[in-house]
């Protein structure tokens, strides 16, 4: 048995990161380490699943404005800003994507709950797309297209953008450990579809 | 378990059980696979610069944070060291005056706050919490009231209740106050009291009715016509409900903020500035337009935007027309301004399927007791009304250029330009939310009119609002919603640099762009960068031609091998960057 790990070389030391938030309140210069680290990824982030660029840094600049407006109000109480930060950037990009819709059909608004994760999930699909054609193997390709919505978000959260453990958790809004479950779950579903597609050819 | 069978199992996250995050091997091999994946796109990415933000946007916006973070925290937390100060100071003082029988200030607070709890649950909490919004008659003339079945006339100060029906006659109208909102009637109009406690719902039975929306936080404001139903997000709008065809005709003109129709297969957003005519006939649909100058310049918009400014409100779209001379108000419009067409229907004047008023040729005369120039009187407002600033944008080369007018009123602290993706929603509060984006640059502490430019790309397009602030940064004005286009940076056709004795004959095919964002040209060279540019600063030298119509000049040069181009110009204020709205191509010439 190998335990999950969710580990990714580009991150900042999370103690590090805890101490710059906390000094960042008073300190402009933590909040521009902070800016620096993140800023690329979150800007990243956002123009997997935008066509436009101007909307990938408008969102990202909000997507700052919001974490010091939370630093210098005492408010950031989370333990993984950057995953804070991808969260605050998904439900922008909710929001974007709501707002550009022009025509909705009444059936689809019924539940709160579930246009929000629709949306969510739809906000995914661009970043989907690209990693699914830019994987080499076929098998893992097709387990990709044919991942249930359920699961998209975790497996494009993590291996696309890269989001380490208990940034993932922060992102999704739940705990490590839930994250660690859903993530497994998925890749279990991707080897389920995966082990189909070969009996099917052969 | 057939293979089917266990993929659908896995796909029910209930059916799973919450087990342990354990991979075995050949989970384990494949979140390698992806994670290598994932690290070989990013880096691609980043490569080929897709995922790499722009420099410029990265320095500017790390510019501005820094800025913000800068300035003095009012609300936030304050350094531990400034916190223990407070502390220590005010600590005794709270000892000193709380009464040795209560346990401890915060305890006291929470008791007392528990004791109201109690007493409001037991006095009928929801009355209290959402009071009914008080309705009463300001400006009455030929308006009839319906209660209980009940018809009597409408008298000028009478209050009205859920349920109340209102109709005014063909030379009537009425002014009814919503809470610190208001609603105007046209003549012919109807409209029934759905629902006043807290949030507000009103049929439109029929006519023409100007809705000026003052809602508390967290209420909404909503107008039903039949199935479709329009919830105002911002203040004002106006709504006609009539005949048109074989079934109704709605138009509505969103005139300050945005509204949204929810109605049969239709839920839409409806942002400032446009206009909307749905038609229920045979041939349904709806149809959203940017309202037409002759739209806006109804005279029925007009007189209520005039009323609406002197009380103090802004008129967001109507700013401008308000601008022009126009008759005195009047609620009476001098003749219908016919929204858009629809398909399979019959308007104008001569269509007696209409119910909406008779377009008359000659102003008719106001009745004796229609509104003057005077705002109608009606409760002060508690939110402060949001005045108004001339602004205007248009998009120059890569870039935006917002200029607003000199802003006169009194508690200005500073200015700013708000930035939004979309038409949708630009609010006028700061710093602004929902992905809009303050741009931190244009923050200025003067009042005198101004510009700013922003960079956008070809073709892209923005909306901008002008926001005045107070010193707490609360929005006292705001100029309407803007939108540009940068439609990139033009070519200025063939560049011919002649060399004679001692310099250089340029010529060259005239700006033919627009003249607003046009100042001067300028011819520059370099020995070495065969692109130069005086926007980039690469350049050896240059040379200023002012005269727009040009497309010949003469200039010494030393003798030499030259990169040359010409560009066109935008230059605006002293502290606002020269634009490069057009430019030809390098060529290469040598002076002897």
């Amino acid at each position: 048995m190998v335990v999950m790990e969710l580990r990714d070389g580009s991150r900042m030391e999370p103690a590090r990161e805890q101490a710059l938030v906390a000094r960042a309140s008073s300190d402009p210069a933590a909040f521009a380490e902070l800016y620096d680290a993140y800023m690329p990824r979150i800007y990243g982030y956002l123009v997997r699943r935008v066509d436009e660029r101007a909307v990938a840094e408008d969102l990202t600049a909000e997507t700052f404005e919001r974490a010091l407006t939370a630093i210098r109000s005492g408010s950031f109480r989370n333990e993984a800003f950057g995953g804070w930060l991808y969260r605050v950037a998904g439900n922008l990009l909710v929001d974007h994507v709501r707002r550009g819709r022009r025509y909705v059909a009444l059936a689809r608004l019924g539940d709160d709950g579930e246009e929000e994760d629709a949306l969510a999930t739809a906000v995914d699909q661009r970043a989907l797309e690209q990693f699914t054609a830019a994987v080499d193997r076929d098998a893992l390709s097709a387990a990709l297209r044919e991942l249930p919505a359920q699961h998209r978000r975790v497996v494009v959260l993590r291996y696309v953008d890269g989001l380490e453990s208990d940034e993932l958790a922060a992102a999704l809004g739940c705990s490590k450990g839930t994250a660690a479950v859903r993530l497994h779950r998925a890749l279990r579903v991707m080897r389920t579809v995966m082990t189909r597609e070969a009996i099917d050819v052969a | 378990m057939s293979p089917d069978e266990r993929i659908r199992r896995m796909h029910d996250d209930v059916v799973l059980p919450f087990d342990s995050a354990e991979l075995d091997a050949d989970l384990a091999a494949l979140d390698a696979e992806l994670a290598k994946a994932g690290v070989a796109l990013r880096r691609s990415h980043e490569r080929d610069g897709r995922s790499r933000p722009p420099a410029s946007f990265a320095s500017s916006l790390r510019e501005r944070l820094l800025a913000e973070a800068a300035m003095p925290n009012g609300a936030g937390a304050n350094p531990p060291d400034a916190d223990a100060d407070v502390a220590q100071r005010v600590q005794p003082t709270i000892r000193r005056r709380t009464p040795t029988i209560l346990p401890a200030p915060r305890w006291t607070i929470l008791a007392l706050a528990a004791v109201f709890v109690v007493a409001l649950l037991g006095f009928n909490a929801r009355g209290w919490f959402t009071g009914p919004a008080p309705v009463r008659a300001t400006d009455v003339a030929g308006a009839s009231l319906v209660r209980g079945g009940t018809s009597s006339a409408l008298a000028i100060g009478a209050a009205l209740e859920v349920g109340d029906q209102v109709s005014v006659d063909q030379s009537g109208h009425a002014v009814l106050a919503v809470g610190n909102g208001l609603i105007r009637l046209d003549e012919g109009a109807s409209i029934r009291l759905d629902r006043l406690s807290g949030d507000v719902s009103i049929e439109q039975m029929g006519g023409r009715v100007w809705h000026r929306v003052v809602l508390e936080s967290g209420r909404s404001y909503v107008v039903t016509t039949g199935a479709y139903r329009w919830t105002a997000l911002g203040t004002a709008f106006s709504l006609t409900r009539s005949r048109g065809g074989a079934g109704e005709r709605l138009d509505l003109t969103a005139v300050e903020h945005d509204v949204v129709l929810a109605g049969p297969s239709v839920a839409l957003g409806i942002a400032q500035g446009s206009a909307v005519a749905v038609n229920t006939g045979v041939t349904p649909g709806v149809y959203v337009n940017p309202a037409t100058a002759a739209q806006l310049a109804d005279p029925w918009l007009i007189a209520n935007a005039r009323l609406d400014a002197a009380a103090g409100y802004g008129v967001g779209v109507l700013e401008t027309a308000l601008g022009s001379p126009t008759p005195g108000p009047s609620l009476t419009p001098a003749a219908v301004t016919p929204g858009p067409s629809l398909p399979g229907e019959t308007t104008g004047p001569g269509s007696s399927e209409s119910a909406a008023p008779t377009p008359t040729d000659t102003p008719t005369q106001a009745p004796t007791t229609a509104p003057t120039s005077k705002p109608t009187p009606r409760p002060t407002p508690t939110v402060p009304p949001v005045g108004s600033i001339g602004a205007s944008v248009i998009g120059c080369g890569e870039t935006a250029v917002v200029s607003w007018d000199a802003y006169a009123g009194s508690r200005f602290a500073k200015l700013a330009v708000v930035r939004g993706a979309s038409a949708f929603g630009i609010p006028t509060s700061y710093p602004p939310g929902g992905g809009i984006t303050a741009l931190g640059g244009s923050l200025t502490p003067s009042a005198a009119a101004g510009s700013y430019s922003d960079s956008l790309g070809t073709g892209s397009s923005a909306w901008y609002r002008v926001l005045a602030l107070d010193s707490a940064k609360h929005v006292i004005a705001a100029s309407a919603a803007r939108k540009a286009t940068a439609p990139g940076i033009g070519a200025l056709g063939p560049f011919v640099p002649t060399p004679v004795a001692g310099g250089v004959e340029a010529h060259w095919t005239p700006y033919g762009g627009n003249t607003a964002c046009f100042v001067y040209y300028k011819i520059v060279w370099s020995a070495t960068d065969p692109n130069p540019t005086y926007a980039g600063g690469i350049y050896d030298g240059y040379e200023v031609v002012s005269t727009q119509t040009d497309s010949v000049y003469s200039f010494s040069l030393a003798a030499g091998t030259y990169w040359m181009r010409i560009e066109a110009i935008r230059y605006a204020d002293a502290g606002v960057s020269p634009i490069v709205v057009g430019r030809s191509d390098a060529v290469q010439v040598t002076v002897p």
